[in-house]
């Protein structure tokens, strides 16, 4: 009998409203990570901030080492200006967009990203996709994404994600799962 | 008892192929659904600009059926474009065509690109028509130019149970150093 192929090393909320959660000391023994959340915004702060942005950042990496493309859509449209498709030179990785404390409902964002072979001494590599839906006043959006980062400092590895938003705090009902995929 | 089980994996070093082979399949083990996952950059051994990465199932090499979109990184007004066809010898990650080219196997080099693939081929494991559905996706972002990426879903008419994956590139590319693919199963039984 086989043993899963799968497991879960790491799940967790953004206890008491936060912008920002992390994951360390992942375990270095898996082929893959996939991550699955769903990022609630917490509209209480009420400062009328419109659409944010979703980011995520390896192993405390804020330097201009990320590449991002993705091609989204709009309310039913392409979003059409140059630029949207590609990030270059970042200093995250762009998951997307989602909506910010406008409103008085939370937005739900889900998102289900791969970071293959994310242990290898390699610039690490991934691919996705994420929107947002139940919007308060905005068209939802949806996109597929892939990004990756450079090996800044050399030997490389990741051993810790950061998952940020911008200028809208996550309420506690948001929920990220970092699934492992074993390679035996 | 599992569900998802890890079928095998391979990481290319020496960058002389363009062929990474899944062979020898279990067909024992009640695997229905496989999926794939890559980590690749190629090696470009030309100036050929028209290179894709290609999927091959059970080495059948005619009567693919594919549809999709794909960016091809510049202004989305006439960078995007959809493709649909039939008759081809496999399943076609068309984003390499423009993200592909020109990569090297320089490891922390991303002025030409690394991209990533993955592939779903729902109950690839039973004798069904093969089809690669749902989540199909290309990526290679880049730091000169916008990357690329598609999205598509295909079948195949071949109907025999799933022994070999073959994950190909053109023929004047190789695989760089460090390219690492995957490949995994799903049951549809929990028994």
């Amino acid at each position: 009998m086989a043993d899963s192929g799968a497991d879960v090393i790491g799940a967790s909320n953004f206890a008491g409203s936060t912008m920002s959660l992390s994951f360390t000391a992942i375990p270095q023994t898996y082929q893959t990570i996939r991550v699955v959340a769903n990022f609630l915004t917490d509209p209480t702060a009420a400062a009328s901030y419109g659409t944010q942005g979703m980011f995520m950042r390896m192993n405390g990496e804020s330097g201009s080492a990320y590449y991002n493309a993705y091609l989204a859509e709009q309310g039913g449209a392409w979003i059409s200006n140059t630029g949207t498709q590609d990030n270059t030179l970042g200093t995250y990785g762009w998951l997307g967009n989602i909506d910010g404390d406008i409103g008085t409902v939370s937005s739900h964002n889900p998102f289900i990203v791969d970071i293959i072979n994310y242990a290898a001494d390699e610039p690490t590599t991934w691919q996705g996709v994420g929107g947002r839906a139940l919007s308060s006043g905005y068209s939802g959006d949806f996109r597929i994404l892939s990004g990756g980062v450079a090996q800044p400092g050399g030997s490389w590895g990741v051993s810790s994600i950061e998952f940020y938003a911008g200028n809208v705090n996550l309420d506690s009902n948001s929920r990220v799962t970092l699934i492992g995929l074993k390679g035996s | 008892m599992a569900v998802y089980e890890f079928v095998g994996a391979g990481t290319v070093s020496g960058s002389t192929t363009n062929l990474v082979s899944f062979t020898s399949i279990s067909t024992s083990d009640d695997w229905k659904t496989f999926q794939l996952f890559g980590s690749l950059s190629l090696q470009d051994t030309s100036a050929a600009t028209t290179q894709s990465l290609y999927i091959q199932l059970n080495s059948t090499s005619a009567n693919y059926y594919i549809a999709g979109f794909v960016s091809s990184g510049s202004a989305l007004s006439t960078g995007v474009w959809r493709m649909g066809g039939y008759s081809q010898t496999s399943f076609d990650a068309q984003s390499s065509i423009q993200a592909n080219q020109h990569w090297t196997d320089t490891g922390g080099d991303w002025v030409n690109g690394r991209g990533t693939t993955s592939w779903t081929f729902p109950m690839a494991g039973a004798a069904t028509r093969k089809v690669a559905g749902g989540l199909t996706m290309s990526g290679a972002p880049r730091n000169t130019s916008a990357g690329g990426f598609d999205s598509s879903t295909g079948a195949s008419d071949n109907t025999d149970a799933l022994t070999t994956v073959n994950v190909k590139c053109g023929y004047t590319q190789y695989f760089g150093d460090g390219s690492h693919f995957e490949l995994y199963a799903i049951k549809d039984t929990n028994a």
